[in-house]
């Protein structure tokens, strides 16, 4: 058997190619996916996706400077742990790219009339380049790069079979991967001793990718002469590939994206829905767009288009104009089973009494089987949480300097009689007691439920999706706790209809009804979150705590579509967020607003709220969020 | 009877050498013109940035002893300014730190006030604002600190835990220096004078600190600080593989989730 294996062995490098037939254990991507997007997030300092893609004819990446694209599963080695350690060389590579400015050629490739030739050579020149530079900056990688070279090396095809100009690429490859050329044909022969020592010039961990392109404009005039069309050669595994059309393509996205990412759509255009892609129809004045771009064609006769363009980063929505708005006063009929509350008018520095109705809405029940499912997708995070949780559970603790109890303080006692010899009298506080102290926090999480947490995300999903998940978690590490908390949505449609919905009430057990309700939480339309924050407040308010805590979750500022916008938006909820301080519940605020920075501040304070930048993270940002605020 | 006052950690001193502290902007002219006009200060920023290492390299610029307390959460008022004790058949009163520096005319640092209990935040009030006195309820005495007492405090923003924020009738009442980790140049230079490891290899570990920072927001809540990456060469210095030490230093004190650990480890292995 042993003897078989070594003969197979041999045979196997004797005929190259075939060694390639033999099948090894596979390392599927989605196993590593999270560690590899942490360690691209390290090694770069970038926010760089990992996706799925499927390489033809063997395995390799690339990057659109988005994204780093990697093959689905890798199998080059008998050994997983080099199966992994392909993919972080596949990873760091792609990084290095992006770092050292590889993919900076704007339009470099135009000047070329076989572009391919042009990429190709330019690929090999600049990733001598990277190479030298990982190895000079990153000793740690040398051991994996020599691998992963000798694998590629082995795995080269064949040259017989290729044109001139392919078989002096092929050749420029294998001298990069310090391997044989092999034997190319006599026409070929020449240009590919001339083009190795540029490839030795290529190699200069100082050099810039402007180097690079000088280099291979002169390899380009001595390549493209051979004769024959040129034909792209297989990339080297662990360098993977350069796509300039896939740069071009972010490059340009990132050019049309509205900065700031929050549009705000002209006043006149302010009554427009938007549709999503779930056909679900849903009035905004803003379209929160991140960290997409888009371009707002508003047909005011039929659908506006918004923006679409190829990539899939694009939210596509179509416009729809509802119907007129009616001027806004308070009838009897907007009165009828609804909580009055005022609103703040800053420009008149004074509160308009009556001013919103505010109903209290049943929530349509989702799937039961929602939560098991948001718990078995998560579940490693939720293990983490509810050991995180656990550990908030205080353990009985002395409370010293008690004025009853079953032990006797002795350093208390100590201090006394001291205190009594010196003429002075004692405080009597000589006693211990061994007792949990209570946390004693009952919190609201108040969840913006307005239409644009109906945007989409890059990975196809919605933010409410993500909120949704969030709350599952935060539910299940808060079973831990004996914390009274409460759930709430909010939305609104002018202030005449102010909604609120009880996913989970204070004095209500985390059961089926309140999992169905948190499955049914849907995106309705505007966002005014002064009567929100006022009937949550008066809700925490009724309760007896130490410490009571409304958190807000939003995605961006305060709006409704009857003038509650802008300064006149933020100022009422500042004011409501200062009733509460009077009332002594705090406020914190969660948001996914990337420029929350400019008006938070100033609305809840310095400190007294957090921008999560990668709503993918939410679900676990937010209990921990919560661990973080009441950690004694 | 000493118990429980070797609890609260007095490190009263002159500095005698000079520690090393190399300075990141104008913190050292702040501090001076803050001293020199009797000024509480607040230090703020991450654990490990070298907040505690800048009051001792203050107090040996100006010549002031230097009084430490390590605040926690049994930390009380009597234990800041005093008590009497019984000794033999008598009563000696036995003045707390704060006293003490007081008296001496030191820098009184309150290292992590957050941690302390909320009543004894208050007792140094009356010494932040320009009357400067601290009144010794027991004793029935109010001491005026001499114009050479400072009183500086160092708080960690990144808590943001609800029960444990400075309350704001505290915090206005100093002077603030932000910290944050130094800048890379600078780091290197910390890094390598600390532990003597060569530059080579500091720049590499200041370039693994840099890649776990890139990591904070990512489960990640308090990012590789200088202070781990000192650690971190110091055992290298000591002939520690440096994998390993780096794994010791810097991966298992800030990261518990796996995952993260994992990244944590690939990257150390690219870098050294």
């Amino acid at each position: 058997m042993a003897l078989w294996r070594r003969l197979a062995g041999r045979v196997g490098l004797a005929i190259g190619s075939a060694a390639r037939q033999i099948r090894h254990p596979s390392l599927p991507l989605r196993q590593v996916e999270k560690v590899l997007t942490l360690f691209a997030a390290g090694f770069s300092g970038l926010d760089l996706a990992i996706k799925p893609f499927r390489p033809k004819p063997g395995p390799s990446a690339y990057t659109d400077t988005a994204t780093i694209y990697l093959p689905e599963a890798i199998s080059e080695f008998p050994d997983q742990e080099l199966n992994f350690g392909l993919y972080k060389l596949m990873v760091s590579y792609q990084c290095a790219q992006l770092r050292y400015g590889t993919l900076e050629f704007d339009g470099f490739f135009d000047e070329f009339d076989e572009p391919e030739l042009a990429v190709d050579l330019y690929t090999i020149l600049e990733h001598q380049r990277v190479e030298a530079r990982l190895l000079r900056d990153y000793r740690g990688l040398r051991p994996l790069i020599e691998a992963c070279r000798a694998d590629a090396a082995r795995k080269r095809p064949a040259l017989h079979n290729l044109s001139p100009k392919q078989q002096v690429v092929e050749g420029l490859i294998r001298s990069a991967l310090n391997a044989e050329a092999g034997n190319l044909s006599r026409t070929a022969l020449g240009s590919w001793e001339r083009a190795r020592r540029v490839l030795a010039q290529a190699a200069d961990p100082e050099a810039l990718a402007v180097h690079t392109q000088g280099l291979t404009r002169f390899l380009y005039a001595e390549i493209a002469a051979l004769p024959g069309r040129y034909e792209r050669v297989r990339p080297v595994h662990y360098r993977g590939e350069i796509r300039p059309d896939r740069v071009a393509d972010v490059k340009r996205s990132r050019q049309q994206t509205v900065e700031p990412a929050t549009l705000h759509i002209a006043p006149d255009l302010a009554e427009f829905e938007i549709k999503t892609p779930a056909h679900r129809t849903r009035p905004v004045d803003h379209l929160v767009v991140r960290p997409e771009r888009v371009l707002v064609r508003p047909d005011r006769r039929e659908r506006g288009a918004l923006a679409p363009d190829a990539s899939e980063h694009v939210i596509i929505a179509d416009l729809t104009i509802p119907e007129q708005v009616s001027p806004v006063t308070l009838t009897e009929a907007d009165r009828q089973g609804a909580v009055l509350y005022p609103e703040w008018n800053y420009q008149l520095q004074t509160y308009l009494p009556e001013w919103c109705a505010l109903r209290d809405r049943p929530l349509p029940k989702g799937r039961p089987q929602y939560v098991d499912e948001v718990l078995a997708r998560y579940h490693g995070q939720a293990v983490t949480l509810r050991r995180q949780f656990e550990a908030l559970r205080q353990d009985p603790k002395k409370l010293r300097r008690q004025p009853e109890g079953e032990e006797i303080d002795v350093d208390a006692v100590v201090e006394a009689l001291a205190d009594l010899r010196a003429g002075l009298s004692p405080r009597e506080n000589w006693y211990a007691t061994k007792r949990t102290r209570r946390r004693d926090i009952a919190v609201a999480f108040l969840v913006d439920l307005s239409g644009s947490t109906g945007g989409w995300l890059p990975n196809g999903r919605r933010i409410i999706d993500v909120e949704k998940e969030a709350l599952v978690l935060l539910c299940e590490a808060l079973q831990i706790l004996d914390d009274r908390y409460a759930i709430f949505g909010f939305t609104s449609s002018t202030r005449r209809q102010c909604d609120f919905f009880t996913v989970k009430a204070f004095d209500e057990t985390y059961d089926e009804t309140v999992k169905a309700r948190l499955a049914g939480l849907d995106t309705f339309s505007y966002t005014r979150m002064g009567p929100a924050i006022r009937h949550a407040t008066r809700l925490l308010a009724a309760l007896d705590a130490r410490v009571r805590l409304l958190l807000l979750i939003t995605d961006g500022k305060p709006n409704d579509f009857d003038g509650y916008t802008g300064v006149y938006a933020v100022e009422d909820t500042r004011q409501a967020l200062l009733e509460a301080a009077q009332l002594q519940v705090r406020t914190f605020c969660l948001t996914i607003d990337s420029q929350a920075r400019q008006y938070m501040p100033w609305m809840f304070g310095e400190g007294n709220y957090t921008v999560v930048d990668n709503v993918a993270t939410l679900p676990v940002r937010l209990p921990n969020l919560y661990r973080a605020l009441t950690t004694t | 009877m000493g118990l429980e006052l070797d609890r609260i950690q007095v490190e009263k001193a002159f500095i005698e050498e000079e520690p090393y502290y190399l300075p990141v902007g104008n913190e050292v002219e702040v501090f001076t013109a803050a001293y020199k006009n009797r000024l509480p200060v607040m230090l703020k920023g991450p654990t490990g940035c070298g907040k505690t290492r800048f009051v001792q390299h203050m107090a040996y610029r100006l010549g002031r002893p230097l009084i430490t307390v390590a605040c926690h959460d049994d930390l009380t008022a009597s234990d800041l300014v005093g008590r009497y004790l019984v000794r033999g058949g008598d009563t000696v009163w036995v003045d707390g730190p704060l006293t003490e520096a007081v008296k001496l005319g030191a820098i009184c640092y309150l290292d992590e006030i957050v941690e302390a209990r909320k009543d004894t935040t208050v007792v140094i009030h009356p010494l932040t604002d320009d009357r400067r006195i601290l009144p010794i309820e027991k004793l029935g005495r109010v001491l005026k600190a001499p114009p050479e007492f400072m009183l500086v405090i160092s708080y960690n923003p990144g808590y943001q835990s609800l029960l444990k924020n400075l309350k704001h009738s505290t915090r206005q009442r100093f002077v603030a220096i932000e910290f944050t980790f130094p800048p890379r140049r600078l780091e290197v230079e910390i890094v390598a004078h600390e532990s003597g490891v060569d530059r080579a290899t500091a720049e590499a570990l200041v370039t693994l600190g840099e890649q776990i920072r890139n990591l904070k927001d990512r489960g990640l809540e308090e990012p590789a600080s200088t202070r781990l990456l000192v650690y971190a060469a110091q055992l290298i210095k000591t002939g520690v593989e440096p994998r390993l030490a780096c794994e010791v230093a810097l991966c298992g004190p800030i990261a518990d989730e796996p995952e993260i650990q994992r990244a944590i480890r690939e990257l150390i292995s690219t870098v050294f």
